[in-house]
């Protein structure tokens, strides 16, 4: 188990967006980014290129985003995302390569700053049912209510049992019925004798 | 490791979880099996989360600094920051005034005062603007929700534009725009009362420079609240089997007739009953409840929904309609559902 493993929380998907953002304008969660680095250490050297390269381009992206960048020597690369919602998210950068740090900045990016949660429906709705649930009363024919039992009435869908299939067919052989076209060559086939 | 807020948490939520050995996922989760171990650690947390907060709370000690208190902070970065998210052009000394609260100037003269210093305050708060973007958000819901929403009498209007203007819905949408850092206040988090002020002194300094962009945003971010919500839950009608009878006189139809159709275990703890309203022999309401009286309740708010076209499943929200000025919807007590728009769901 690992130790999110206790405090995991299973949510839906309608707990994803912060007071219905998208329905109307969307509004990017990512308030703050705070990245703190060490200007000679090599553990900050995938940071110190990301900064150099691709920092400006994303900050012209994200107009929403404040980006604050703390040199401080002798510490560890750290990204500190904050979150409109009050939550604070930091990430270890220490000893990534440009391309993780840039994949990490863009990952915090992308979140809401909801807390991680197990969801495990990709679907939700608040009303499942649009022609209402099926209740007893569903397919009921209102008259159902007049009955006074017992009611002598043969069963809807009346399959003949295999009795009543033998006993029809004797008795229609007993008639002498004919046979419908072709079906007479074929008993005559089927029929066993001695000189066939 | 992403730090994770401490909730309160209690064994019947956490049975909830599950929190079996494995971490994998599958539709059909056994829901009882829990560790041991799992019930005595949320103990042990629990106990030691109250003792921080009783310590906070006795030593008067908040731990949570304002961010402007940071080292990392500027405020003008802050503030094209909030204009860059919403996609708003507002300048700066504008903004600077949304967010003043009157507490905050307060609080300045009092620090002039003990210093013995006489610098004029070029400070001006919030409170005009507030009262302008109100006057705004109230006159542009209250269109909206009427051109929304024609079938719905006037009572049933102004209970839901109360509902999306109310403290809570305003101070909620401040927040998550950013503006607990942004607002000068004497406390920290700023008060649910600063929050809805500085959010309506925001669309009122929108108002200021574009009506069109005013009206788009409380559209955008005010009445995009109503998505998801049951109007029937917002309005409550307190009499409907009267309301329902005055409506069928003002249609000339006949009167209401409330009929017992199906009902379940009579006289058992389980009952149900479902009782249908007829107007003139025809099916207008249908619904169960517990009881008679209950199941005939129900029916009537049923019938009312089917008029009034305020079934769940069944509202489509025009949420990037502008409406104009518009007439006030007729009241529930000369209701009578003709000259209805073409609605979508007919």
């Amino acid at each position: 188990m690992t130790s999110m493993g206790l405090l995991l929380k299973r949510t839906f998907i309608n707990q994803n967006a912060p007071l219905n953002n998208g329905a109307g304008r969307f509004v990017p969660q990512l308030a703050r980014l705070t990245i703190k680095f060490c200007k000679s250490h090599g553990s900050s050297q995938g940071v110190r290129r990301f900064i150099e390269e691709d920092i400006v381009q994303f900050a012209k992206n994200n107009p929403g985003t404040v980006i604050y960048l703390k040199p401080r020597r002798h510490r560890s690369p750290v990204l500190v995302a904050e979150y409109l919602n009050g939550e604070k998210h930091h990430q270890s950068l220490s000893n990534y390569g440009v391309n993780e740090v840039s994949s990490y900045v863009d990952f915090y990016r992308n979140q809401s700053g909801v807390e991680y949660s197990d969801q495990q429906k990709n679907t939700y709705s608040d009303h499942p049912s649009i022609q209402g649930y099926w209740n007893p009363h569903t397919h009921q024919e209102p008259g159902v209510n007049f009955l006074k039992y017992p009611v002598n009435k043969p069963a809807i869908l009346h399959q003949p049992s295999a009795t009543e299939i033998v006993r029809n067919a004797f008795i229609s052989q007993q008639e002498g019925n004919e046979f419908s076209p072709g079906e007479e060559e074929k008993l005559e086939a089927r029929k066993q004798t001695s000189s066939s | 490791m992403r730090p994770l807020k401490m909730a309160q948490l209690n064994l019947g939520e956490f049975l909830r979880f599950n929190f079996g050995a494995s971490f994998h996922t599958s539709s059909n989760r056994c829901r009882s099996h829990t560790s041991r171990e799992t019930k005595p650690v949320l103990m042990e947390l629990n106990r030691r989360r109250k003792t921080i907060e009783l310590n906070n709370k006795l030593k008067e000690v908040n731990p949570m600094d304002r961010r402007s208190s940071f080292l990392e902070w500027n405020f003008q970065a802050e503030l094209a920051a909030l204009n860059g998210r919403l996609g708003e052009n507002i300048p700066a000394g504008v903004l600077t005034e949304v967010f003043t609260t009157e507490g905050h100037i307060e609080a300045e003269r009092e620090k002039q005062e003990e210093l013995n210093i006489d610098i004029p305050l070029n400070m001006k708060s919030n409170t005009e603007l507030s009262v302008a973007g109100e006057n705004l958000i109230s006159k542009i819901i209250t269109n909206w929700l009427r051109g929304a929403l024609p079938a719905l009498p006037e009572e049933g209007v102004q209970a839901v534009k109360t509902y999306l203007t109310s403290e809570d819905i305003l101070a909620d949408l401040g927040f998550h725009i950013g503006f607990k850092d942004l607002i000068l206040a004497v406390e920290y988090p700023p008060l649910k009362s600063d929050f809805a002020k500085a959010f309506k002194a925001f669309v009122g300094a929108l108002e200021r420079q574009d009506v069109d962009r005013a009206e788009s945003f409380i559209l955008d971010l005010v009445a995009v609240q109503l998505v998801g919500k049951d109007i029937n839950e917002i309005w409550d009608i307190p009499l409907p089997m009267r309301m329902l009878s005055k409506i069928l006189e003002n249609q000339g139809k006949g009167e209401p007739e409330a009929r017992l159709i199906w009902q379940l275990g009579p006289k058992t703890l389980l009952a149900n009953y479902t009782v249908g309203i007829y107007s003139d022999k025809e099916l207008i309401g249908e619904y169960h409840g517990e009881t008679l009286e209950i199941a005939e309740d129900m029916a009537a708010r049923d019938a009312l929904r089917k008029l009034f076209k305020t079934d769940v499943s069944k509202v489509v929200l025009p949420t990037k309609e502008k409406f104009a000025n518009a007439a006030p919807n007729p009241s529930a007590q000369e209701w009578t559902g003709q000259n209805l728009p073409n609605l979508i769901m007919g």
